[in-house]
């Protein structure tokens, strides 16, 4: 993400004619765990040439979704309990901390998926972002998003599209 | 916007926690394990057309969505009293054998595979999947990942997503499998029983030749005499798909045999104060509380449950590899909980070669894949064996086949006793005397991982995977150590 700065601010036209995919990711149907889901929605009705994606799946899986991609922008909930739902935060992938001593399959984190799609020679996104939108309910079932968090959605999604500048 | 580095376990809410209680000598009393659960699902359900269940509880989590599809698709045949089609019959299993196979593999080459594969003892930073493909060599890595894509290809074409199929009605499936179809499954599986088959060896190479493992799997922290579940067809082998659920009990004897509609009579669930997760145990025998033997209604699931319950395998190569296991392990039935792993890879292989008899029956192409439901719907359970053990669904429904009520089983809770059990148990033989060493938590882990516990419910919101922490209390309740995850 550093990189992408540095070259978003020394060529925008490099950074469009990056093949990019957005992840949007989550479960629709556990609340606020949607929330990756609406905003690769909204992002699509925006500006409608995206390459967007929703996945319900992690770690190992995500390799399916990004590889040949030069650019990978994934949002995601988090639950931090200590920001407001809503609020929007941008993680580097060396944040999430692979810790790589799982307990449960198909929970290798991102940066270790990252890892061994590397390990193995594949063409990995070059540039990755990404963003997390602070849940306040991401453990009941439900269709909808809390209305703290559906109502930032509009908000954060102008903040994804000046940030990546889309 | 705020940038935010995220340490999993002081920063997130809804991790997973061991609590270990010591007594006035500093030894273990109590060891309590404990991960969010999901709310509402019943409710959610209620008001919906039956048959939209199948695509719904396959998002119940991102870890088993064809296992879920399956028991669902099977309890609105039971809802509907409508038998599938042969063909339909073959192509679900075949799709489901395609789910179990890949399931399984990855299972043990990420998550159990580092263990043994580059050893219990490594530092955490070697002991994951990368140090596994050091070890095996970048080759094996992308054949894994080759025969992973593969299968998926199989479940893609048969349930028309990969990730949560749509394919399953009551009576049948949606779609006709072309011939062209059919080979490429035969490529697929052929491909998943070679891979199977040189993962076996490995484990025989790295793992069996080494005493140092053999004495960890065969010793006595990691073993639980309990009753062992699975499916069983009619001659008793293991069968994923369909057949009737057994129950041996500690030596080895079959106990009960039954139906999945009297799973009931059978499984009771019930609830402790200091957790969420539900604890299932057998309602003949009775809850003693957390202990092992014929007198404690126990009872395990998944792999090596599922192989200590039957008689053998359908299979050629998978009845030879099960012969073997239990031939080195000294008999039917196997106590030791890393035995698990091992179960597994011989379940890869079986589920393999059954995806590979049924791509190449010609029936699979037969255009006969439905019989219509004519029944008025009432009440129905269906019931699979997940790769994490044996998975209820049960719906009832209004004379529209509208949903009043769910009850499931999931995979993971028959197993959530003995679970804690072993998390105990291994506890008790790493800490003495109030000290507790520093290795405790992959040692910890290791009890556990060996069911390969689906906490998929907690993982997926970022870091992705669930946090989890060890915190010792002494004898007046007081922390007197914190053990995270670290990296």
């Amino acid at each position: 993400m550093r990189e992408d700065k540095h070259e978003g601010r020394s060529s925008i036209a490099t950074v469009r004619n990056m093949k990019t995919i957005i992840l949007g990711l989550g479960n629709p149907i556990l609340t606020d765990d949607a929330v990756g889901f609406r905003m690769v929605q909204e992002l699509k009705e925006e500006i409608p040439d995206l390459e967007v994606s929703e996945v319900s799946e992690a770690g190992i899986a995500l390799l399916d979704y990004v590889i040949g991609y030069d650019k990978l922008i994934i949002i995601d909930s988090i639950k931090t309990g200590k920001g407001k739902p809503g609020e929007l935060y941008k993680l580097e992938l060396e944040d999430l901390k692979p810790t790589m001593d799982f307990s449960s399959s198909h929970s290798v984190d991102i940066a270790t998926a990252f890892k061994v799609g590397e390990g193995l020679g594949y063409r990995m996104p070059k540039h990755v972002s990404i963003y997390a939108v602070e849940v306040r309910d991401n453990t009941t079932f439900g269709e909808r998003c809390t209305e703290e968090v559906e109502e930032r959605i509009p908000f954060i999604v102008r903040q994804i599209i000046e940030e990546e500048k889309l | 916007m705020k940038k935010i580095t995220i340490d999993p376990i002081t920063r997130l809410e809804g991790h997973g926690r061991i609590e270990i209680f010591l007594n006035d000598d500093g030894e273990v009393e109590r060891a309590y394990f404990q991960i969010p659960e999901l709310r509402g699902f019943e409710k959610f359900c209620e008001g919906r057309p039956a048959e939209e269940m199948p695509r719904i509880t396959p998002r119940i989590c991102g870890v088993c969505p064809t296992a879920h599809h399956m028991a669902s698709t099977k309890a609105l045949d039971d809802l509907w009293k409508v038998e599938p089609t042969s063909a339909a019959k073959k192509i679900r299993e075949l799709m489901y054998s395609a789910f179990c196979a890949e399931d399984h593999i990855l299972h043990f080459v990420f998550l159990g595979g580092p263990d043994f594969i580059v050893g219990p003892t490594a530092p955490a930073g070697e002991r994951n999947i990368l140090g596994v493909i050091g070890k095996v060599g970048l080759e094996v890595g992308g054949k894994v990942i080759e025969m992973r894509k593969r299968l998926r290809g199989v479940i893609q074409t048969i349930g028309g997503k990969v990730i949560h199929p749509v394919c399953g009605l009551p009576g049948g499936v949606s779609k006709q499998i072309t011939e062209e179809e059919r080979k490429e499954f035969v490529d697929a599986a052929e491909y998943a029983v070679d891979f199977s088959k040189f993962i076996l060896g490995v484990f025989d190479d790295v793992v069996l030749k080494n005493k140092e493992y053999v004495d960890l799997i065969v010793g006595d922290i990691y073993k639980h005499r309990t009753y062992y579940m699975g499916m069983v067809d009619e001659n008793n082998k293991v069968n994923f798909y369909d057949g009737k659920i057994r129950v041996v009990d500690p030596n080895g004897k079959e106990f009960a045999k039954f139906r999945a509609q009297e799973y009931l009579d059978h499984i009771r669930e019930r609830v402790e104060p200091w957790s969420y997760i539900k604890f299932c145990y057998l309602k003949n025998v009775g809850w003693k509380g957390f202990v092992d033997g014929e007198d404690s209604g126990v009872y395990r699931v998944a792999p090596l449950a599922r192989l200590n319950a039957a008689d053998g395998m359908a299979t050629p190569l998978a009845q030879e590899a099960y012969e073997r296991m239990y031939e080195i392990l000294g008999g039917k039935p196997v106590h030791n909980t890393l035995a698990f792993h091992w179960a597994r890879l011989i379940e890869a292989l079986y589920a393999s070669e059954r995806a590979l008899e049924l791509a190449r029956d010609p029936e699979l192409t037969s255009p006969e894949i439905r019989n219509i439901p004519t029944e008025i719907p009432k009440e129905g359970v269906g019931v699979v064996e997940a790769p994490r053990g044996t998975l209820f669904h049960h719906y009832q429904t209004d004379e529209r086949g509208i949903i009043t009520k769910v009850n499931l089983i999931v995979a993971t809770v028959n197993n959530s006793a003995p679970m804690c059990m072993s998390i105990e148990k291994a506890a008790k033989s790493l800490i003495h005397k109030g000290e507790v060493p520093d290795g405790i938590l992959n040692m910890i882990e290791m009890a556990f991982r060996a069911y390969d516990p689906c906490n998929a419910c907690a993982t997926h919101s970022l870091p992705g995977r669930m946090p989890l922490e060890v915190n010792v209390y002494d004898s007046k309740g007081d922390l007197v150590r914190k053990l995270k995850r670290s990296g």
